[in-house]
């Protein structure tokens, strides 16, 4: 098994982890921005 | 709470980068297998978590169906979504890791197989929870969130007898396959680390889920005081 | 207690009511069983093997094949209740609500019967197929694996009455659930008809799915019928 090989895979899992971390945090933070957004629009109602 | 919070944060990230450290520079190199098996530290935590937190959706679910909280559904829909990030990681990361050391990207060894249909059983959840319409969508997809969990015990024993008339190699090494202590101190650091960051996850989610509740009342209250003409 | 009729009585009663609708109608089963034909031949242009490789492949074959065509009948279950607004009258009435889903389960559990009649002898004819195992063992995984695809999908049938492309809702959250169950009749199949294994844990498999997810569906049930 070719070394160097290896661990282009491992370099590829670790970002695929921080990726998907990444992505869901940022989700978090749009959904709370827009509710934030909506909130205040209906206070100013 | 914020402050609370904020410090959760700080702890979070620094675990997680004592957890990378361990993860890539203290544990010892594998024999067999080389760098490759590092994946393991991120790859059997993460899939943890994620039964975790499936297992946390199923106690929601019931609690909603038993007391209607909406606090439980909420919960159960974090906790749904957070699970199913992690377990999209640990199906990433198991054929990454299965390639360069068996040669093929999937070998429906029984843990990664489990997982699989376990994704797929959590995705067909909050497709259901996107896809329902009117009040009862949380009951509908509590009861989902039962019928799920409940199958995953006869999953993981079909698998399993599976596996044993057609066995193929395991992907992270067979039960007890040796691991070295210092392994074990590696898992453990990312386990805490990700666990964290797991529950933080989740209890913003929660907290969106409970805030998206509010305001869809809200707003049906709005609309209810500007057709009675009794705006504000 | 009065002389309220049991829960055996109004399931019986229900049934023998879908039946005869069923019967005058027969919209729902001639589409199905057309639909079962097409989906064999159609698998039988897709594969075409020798008689060695078919007693390993036919098992998996024909449980998808039937899998689509359940999906098809499954899928009207409630329309006929939706149309005649006759789950509201249910919801008011005394009556437990375990007979409804009872009555619905077994006929589900009857058409698709039907349609396994039809398609297995097709299966058969196509793919030059004999049993080295007992036929009698097929029977029993036959019974237990309709089972198994009924009970669930009847419970899935209800839960995707409300929601947006109800079509495919139910494939959706039916196949995920339904993968042991199904891992368990293919395997049992392949294993009597190449002799190669036993089938009894899956047999066994199968039975403990179907005691599960039928008790879990009877007690759920009422929570879905009341949700609206």
């Amino acid at each position: 098994m070719n070394i160097v090989n290896g661990n282009a895979y491992l370099y590829a899992a670790y970002a695929v982890v921080w990726i998907v971390h990444c992505t869901y945090a940022l989700t978090l933070v749009n959904r709370g921005k827009r509710m934030k957004r909506e909130m205040e629009e209906l206070h100013r109602q | 709470m914020k402050t609370l919070f904020k410090l959760l944060s700080v702890v979070t990230l620094l675990l997680l980068g004592y957890g990378f450290c361990q993860a890539m520079y203290i544990a010892p190199r594998e024999a067999t297998m080389g760098d490759v098996q590092r994946i393991f530290y991120y790859h059997l935590p993460s899939a943890w978590i994620a039964f975790l937190l499936f297992f946390v959706n199923f106690l929601a679910s019931s609690w909603y169906l038993f007391r209607r909280s909406t606090g439980a559904d909420a919960l159960a829909l974090a906790s749904a979504e957070v699970g199913v990030s992690f377990c999209t990681i640990v199906l990433i990361t198991g054929p990454l890791w299965a390639r360069p050391v068996w040669g093929i990207w999937w070998t429906w060894d029984a843990r990664l197989t489990s997982t699989l249909v376990l994704w797929l059983i959590y995705v067909s959840y909050l497709i259901l929870r996107h896809y329902a319409t009117g009040g009862q969508v949380p009951v509908l997809a509590a009861t989902l969130g039962i019928f799920g969990f409940v199958d995953v015990p006869i999953v993981y024993m079909a698998i399993r007898w599976f596996r044993t008339q057609h066995p193929q190699p395991v992907i992270g090494g067979g039960q007890g396959s040796g691991l070295d202590h210092r392994m074990w101190v590696a898992v453990l650091w990312n386990l805490a680390a990700f666990l964290l960051l797991a529950i933080q996850f989740v209890w913003i989610r929660y907290r969106q889920a409970l805030a998206s509740h509010a305001l869809e009342e809200a707003h049906a209250q709005a609309s209810l005081e500007y057709e009675t003409g009794d705006a504000r | 207690m009065t002389s309220a009729p049991g829960l055996w009585a109004i399931t019986r009663r229900s049934l023998v009511k879908d039946l005869r609708l069923e019967w005058r109608s027969k919209d729902a089963i001639n589409s199905m069983l057309f639909f079962a034909l097409l989906v064999v031949v159609i698998f039988s242009f897709g594969f075409d093997p020798t008689a060695e490789e078919s007693r390993k492949i036919a098992g998996g074959l024909l449980w998808v094949a039937i899998l689509f065509a359940t999906v098809v009948a499954l899928n009207q279950t409630w329309t006929r209740e939706l149309r005649n607004q006759v789950l509201d009258a249910y919801r008011l009435s005394p009556a437990p609500p375990q007979a409804l889903f009872l009555s619905k389960t077994v006929g589900n559990f009857l058409f698709v019967s039907i349609l396994e009649v039809l398609m297995v002898p097709l299966f058969v004819v196509f793919y030059n197929l004999r049993s080295v195992g007992p036929v009698w063992q097929l029977l029993v995984v036959g019974l237990l694996a309709t089972w198994a695809l009924v009970v669930n999908g009847t419970f899935f049938a209800a839960l995707s009455i409300r929601t947006r492309s109800r079509e495919i809702m139910l494939p959706l959250i039916l196949f995920p659930i339904s993968i042991p169950a199904l891992l368990a009749m293919v395997d049992a199949t392949t294993s009597i008809l190449t002799g190669d294994n036993s089938p009894v844990f899956w047999i066994r498999l199968l039975a403990v799915y179907d005691l599960v997810f039928t008790s879990v569906s009877l007690l759920l049930f009422e929570t879905v019928l009341n949700a609206e």
